[in-house]
């Protein structure tokens, strides 16, 4: 071997890369051109590796002081300017946001609609111009709206991101009107053009409401990207009892290539009404642990528990019978916090002046499909990041005030845009 | 390999593998030891290890080394078969639990070497494809990159830096977020 020590070739340098974060591997592909070669060579199976490492450290919710909810006709009474490095994770890293113009610091504010996989869905001024953001890299593309006049009824949907290549991503607006989903057009940041509209529900069969929250300032409930679909909480509209519009009952999967909507019954104990699961945030829907069913997380009354319902029932034939949903839908866990905060040790130090845990309500704040954890708030303690894989539960860093909108990041996904020297 | 009875020492004697060192030094290990390398492995499947194994890409320092490891490991592997087909008894878990925690400390010391040494001991890994001994020793590189500059990294590796500047200057830019 010569004497001035060749450096590990490039199969076993994989080999440390697999037990290394992202943010190391970038450091180390900034070493030398034979390191950074190898970096670059098994991005794909650094990222693919099942000790899953890379994969799974990601960021989680962009933080911000104050923010207004996903309405375009809203969007010049926010308060939020989006602002550099309020994530919360164990680094902070910085976030490019379009800044506004120089000079005009009154009305081009940008508002949050949405987020997914690391991209902001971002809207601003009147008329609002809807923009996709990557904090981390700086990405930036504003795109078309939509063909028909956009209202205050549409609903902006992002999804399928980074799946043709970085940065792309697919945004489906629903528009909704007081009982029925009036159409639905999809995005392509690839083709640069809206799909045609469609109207899944011309005949308005199809009777349903999808609750808004009553507090000022408070966001909408987030949907669930899952299979091809997005899927809401909802009522029905045809419900012909006493509780009929109140009550939360039926879940609805929007399809997103054809527009087709389908409403699924919720079992009778996760019912709800609707300001318990739109403002005490009580119901949310979440991916099994599997990723291939809808589950629905609940917090149960007067106490820090959250039970994890799953959905098993199959698609019925033709004859158009509603699913059994005490059948449908099975109990699967149930979840207690107060005993996962209380193993944390760490955790109880901070529920300062509170006089005890019954007066503690949970809300459930997010859903993050890709790790599964769920975003928790607690008064007294603030945002904890639930694993329901692992059951484990932690702070989320600079959590304890303001309005979060949780979202997730593959930091590895920058592997793949690497420029080889 | 070897079936308790009465034949078992003969059968061991016979399952004897001579390896021979890039230094031509020869050492003899049984088969299960020598197993635990993949590389190796193959070559006894096929039939080819008559006359010993040579492994010029491994010095004698490092084979020994090398051996030192597959043979604690040799002797754990069988120690879980062994408690796997026995009923699980309390007594018998607890020797597992010991055991464990003995293999760990043996690790940790074995460990325990120059970056040289580890180095060559990864490329030994590698190249004998022992999978445990491969994950040993990078986990250890991984441990001591983990959170240090790319200048930190040359300078405990002896890297020579092969990139200009502008494309230093390039890197950083387009992942700042990492070196902050």
């Amino acid at each position: 071997m010569a004497p001035p020590r060749p450096c590990l070739p490039t199969d076993c340098l994989f080999h440390v890369f697999v037990h290394l974060d992202p943010v190391s591997i970038f450091r180390c592909a900034a070493v030398s051109r034979h390191w950074r070669r190898a970096v670059i060579d098994g991005a794909a199976e650094i990222r693919s590796h099942q000790t899953g490492r890379a994969d799974r450290w990601l960021l989680l919710g962009l933080h911000c002081r104050e923010m207004y909810p996903g309405e375009l006709g809203f969007s010049h009474r926010s308060a939020w300017l989006p602002r550099a490095g309020r994530h919360w994770s164990d680094m902070s890293v910085p976030s490019h946001l379009p800044k506004a113009e120089a000079g005009i610091t009154k009305t081009k504010l940008y508002a949050p609609l949405a987020c997914s996989d690391g991209l902001l869905l971002l809207c601003r001024g009147l008329p609002a111009e809807i923009s996709v953001s990557n904090p981390l890299t700086g990405f930036h593309a504003t795109m078309p709206r939509p063909g028909e006049p956009a209202t205050s009824t549409y609903r902006y949907v992002l999804h399928s991101c980074h799946a043709a290549r970085p940065n792309s991503f697919q945004v489906l607006a629903v528009d909704l009107g007081c009982e029925r989903i009036r159409s639905v057009q999809n995005y392509c940041s690839e083709t640069g053009a809206w799909g045609p509209v469609l109207r899944p529900d011309a005949g308005g069969e199809l009777r349903l409401r999808l609750p808004w929250p009553s507090g000022y300032g408070a966001a909408p409930m987030a949907p669930l990207v899952f299979q091809g679909a997005v899927h809401w909480l909802c009522s029905s509209a045809s419900d012909n009892s006493s509780n009929g519009g109140r009550y939360l009952t039926h879940t609805v999967a929007v399809d997103v290539a054809t527009g087709l909507a389908t409403m699924t019954r919720l079992p009778e104990q996760c019912s709800m009404r609707i300001d318990d699961a739109s403002d005490r945030k009580m119901l949310m829907l979440a991916t099994s642990s599997e990723g291939d069913r809808l589950s629905l997380l609940r917090r149960e009354e007067a106490s820090l528990e959250v039970s994890v319902w799953l959905y098993v029932g199959v698609d019925q034939g033709a004859d158009g019978d509603e699913d059994d949903p005490e059948k449908s839908w099975l109990l699967r866990q149930s979840i207690d916090v107060r005993k996962l905060i209380e193993d944390a040790g760490s955790l109880s130090r901070f529920r300062l002046g509170c006089k005890g845990w019954e007066v503690l309500e949970t809300r459930l704040e997010g859903f993050c499909p890709r790790s599964r954890n769920v975003i928790l708030w607690i008064p007294y303690l603030g945002l904890l990041v639930l694993d329901l894989e692992n059951k484990r539960i932690q702070r989320a860093a600079d959590g304890g005030h303001g309005h979060v909108w949780p979202y997730e990041m593959d930091l590895t996904l920058c592997l793949c845009y690497m420029k080889p020297f | 390999m070897a079936s308790a009875g009465s034949g078992d020492e003969k059968a061991a004697a016979a399952a004897m593998i001579t390896l021979i060192s890039s230094d031509n030094e020869k050492f003899e290990v049984t088969e299960a030891t020598a197993t635990l390398s993949q590389t190796i492995r193959h070559m006894i499947e096929d039939g080819c290890t008559d006359g010993g194994v040579p492994l010029p890409n491994v010095t004698s320092k490092i084979l020994a080394r090398v051996i030192e490891y597959c043979k604690k490991h040799a002797t754990a592997a069988a120690g879980e078969e062994g408690s796997s087909s026995s009923f699980s008894d309390a007594a018998f878990l607890e020797v597992d639990r010991a055991f464990l925690e003995e293999l760990e400390e043996f690790d940790d010391a074995f460990l325990e070497v120059d970056r040289a040494t580890l180095f060559d001991l990864i490329l030994a890994a590698n190249y004998l494809d022992i999978k445990g001994l491969l994950n040993l020793t990078c986990q250890k590189v991984a441990d001591s990159v983990k959170g240090k500059t790319p200048e930190q990294i040359r300078e405990m590796y002896n890297i020579v830096n092969d990139l200009t500047p502008e494309e230093e200057a390039e890197i950083r830019r387009e992942t700042q977020w990492a070196f902050e």
